[in-house]
């Protein structure tokens, strides 16, 4: 019976088994139908309860039927007992059996030494055997197909189970790979990073390197106007000097002419120190870096300063000058020093380039962002293709009076960049024989 | 003759221009005085009472600027100091004020009588 592997669908013998427990069992039974049928049998048998065990071939115990209603109790004596018609063929033996206290009569049918039916209180007579005996191969054929199905199943949900895990390890590598792949390029970029910081840093190291060279250069080239400029000056005071103790009667009085010798002499002398000065000015403010010391200053006392300052040559050239400003004060933010050379500078130009008893006009006036200041003479003027050039170094444009009126051509050039390094702007305007106006505009 | 109450000090390392400095104000009646640089200076105003000191900045040994340095405003109350140079540089007016000149001046643009105006205006 063991090697049974027929099909269950033809049943001949139906017929002689009362009811349809056989039809019930092999129909490819559902648990709910195989336990109708047990209960079919127990009622059959005026049982309590009726059980079915079969060999299981690979540990060679008895075990309940698969699929089917199971009775385990009283452990060691039910398991004793079962395996006791383990190797009877066809019996149908009577036992007690105690059962939690209860004494139970206990039916035990063993076909074949591969299945066993318990019959719990109940009367089964050979003849009932037998006939329970012609189903045994498709119950068989059912038990196995069915430890075949629960055993696929388990193998099945195994797989699924497993296939389930290996998705989530996989969904898990994925992330875990999306992870890594995330942190590569954040690694790869903050590699980048690092690379570029340590290139910035040896710019910034250059460029430190640059920079201090190149303050020290300014300070060098800031020492060498300095020394120079005493150097260069030195003599030309010297001379200056001795021209002057003699001018002035300290070692006697002169003659006329040796007075005119002396004059043209000291004129020269002059004219030498006003070149040194531009220069040695000029190329301080060339070396001046957009930062200037500023504080706040008085514009209307500074303009005053300014005209006092000049005021021998403006008496000696019969000039005057009107200063038109408001009653309130105006001030600005400047460097004094250098505002007051611009301003002298523009004036002073006013002056040499206007003929004698001219006048010339300082007009002060302010808005909310600029203070301005006009010098307006009526001088000789500057021709219009002149104009752009009079704040390049070193120009010096013709007209009527340009022979008469030294200077190094560096004047108005100085003017521009002290206007420049406030900020501030300088307008011309001018007509041939009728005089320039210079319009400076400063921030307040 | 009030002039001849003034003591001025020239601290001054080119001869020429120290001895013109000592023409000029000697004509004018001042007692003056003359020191070669820095160190000199400082000695002669322990030993005399100096009105006015005309310092030049250039100078070797000690220059002006130490010289300003060094100068105890607190000793030497009423001791006026020109700085009499023909240097250059940026904001000298106001550094050297701030180190206690009562005055910066270009020497280069000074005539003879112009130091005796400037003398007379500061002793004034």
């Amino acid at each position: 019976m063991d090697n049974f592997r027929g099909s269950i669908t033809a049943l001949p013998w139906c017929a002689f088994f009362q009811g349809n427990i056989v039809e019930e069992f092999v129909g490819l039974t559902h648990p709910k139908s195989r336990k109708r049928a047990l209960q079919q049998l127990s009622k059959q048998y005026a049982a309590d309860a009726v059980n079915i065990f079969v060999k299981d071939p690979s540990t060679d115990a008895f075990i309940p039927a698969p699929g089917l209603a199971q009775t385990v109790a009283n452990g060691n004596a039910w398991q004793k007992l079962l395996c006791s018609h383990a190797g009877q063929h066809d019996t149908v033996k009577k036992h007690f059996l105690t059962i939690a206290g209860k004494r139970e009569t206990i039916t035990l049918i063993s076909f074949s030494g591969s299945i066993i039916f318990s019959i719990n209180g109940g009367e089964v007579t050979q003849q009932q055997a037998i006939e329970i005996s012609k189903v045994l191969p498709y119950l068989l054929e059912i038990f196995n197909h069915e430890r075949q199905k629960q055993y696929s199943e388990i193998q099945l949900s195994t797989a699924e189970q497993s296939v389930t895990e290996n998705k989530h390890i996989a969904h898990k590598l994925d992330a875990t790979r999306r992870e890594l792949h995330k942190a590569l390029i954040k690694t790869r970029d903050e590699i980048e990073i690092i690379k570029r910081a340590h290139e910035l840093e040896g710019h910034v190291d250059t460029l430190t390197i640059q920079r201090n060279d190149l303050i020290r250069l300014n300070e060098i080239k800031d020492e060498f106007i300095s020394v120079a400029s005493h150097q260069l000056r030195t003599p030309a005071t010297v001379s200056k000097q001795y021209i002057g103790l003699l001018q002035e009667g300290y070692a006697g009085e002169l003659t006329p002419s040796q007075l005119k010798y002396l004059k043209t002499a000291y004129d020269s002398n002059e004219a030498l120190l006003t070149i040194l000065n531009d220069l040695l000015k000029t190329a301080q403010l060339d070396s001046t870096q957009l930062v200037m010391q500023k504080k706040q200053v008085s514009f209307t006392h500074l303009i005053n300063d300014v005209i006092k300052q000049l005021s021998t040559t403006i008496v000696s050239r019969d000039q005057e000058v009107q200063f038109k400003h408001p009653d309130t004060d105006i001030s600005a933010k400047v460097n004094e020093d250098e505002i007051k050379l611009a301003l002298t500078n523009v004036l002073e130009n006013a002056s040499k380039y206007t003929s004698y008893g001219k006048k010339i006009l300082v007009h002060l006036t302010a808005d909310d962002t600029h203070v301005s200041v006009l010098i307006k003479d009526e001088g000789v003027g500057i021709k219009e293709k002149n104009i752009v050039k009079i704040f390049e170094k070193f120009t010096r444009v013709d007209n009527e009076l340009s022979d008469t009126v030294n200077g190094s051509g560096l004047g108005l050039y100085m003017v521009k960049r002290i206007i420049d390094l406030h900020d501030g702007n300088i307008e011309v305007d001018s007509i041939v024989g009728n005089g320039t106006s210079f319009t400076i505009r400063l921030p307040l | 003759m009030t002039k001849k109450q003034y003591t001025v000090l020239v601290v001054e390392d080119e001869p020429s221009l120290q001895e013109v400095c000592e023409i000029v104000l000697l004509s004018q009646g001042y007692t003056v005085l003359t020191a070669d640089n820095g160190v000199e200076g400082l000695e002669a105003l322990h030993s005399h009472t100096i009105d006015l000191v005309l310092l030049d900045l250039y100078m070797p040994v000690m220059d002006g600027k130490e010289f300003l340095s060094k100068f105890d405003r607190l000793k030497f109350p009423s001791t006026k100091i020109v700085v009499y140079s023909n240097a250059s540089e940026k904001d000298l007016d106001s550094q050297m004020k701030n180190m206690g000149a009562d005055e910066v001046v270009l020497k280069s643009s000074l005539s003879p009588n112009d130091l005796v105006a400037l003398v007379a205006r500061v002793l004034a």
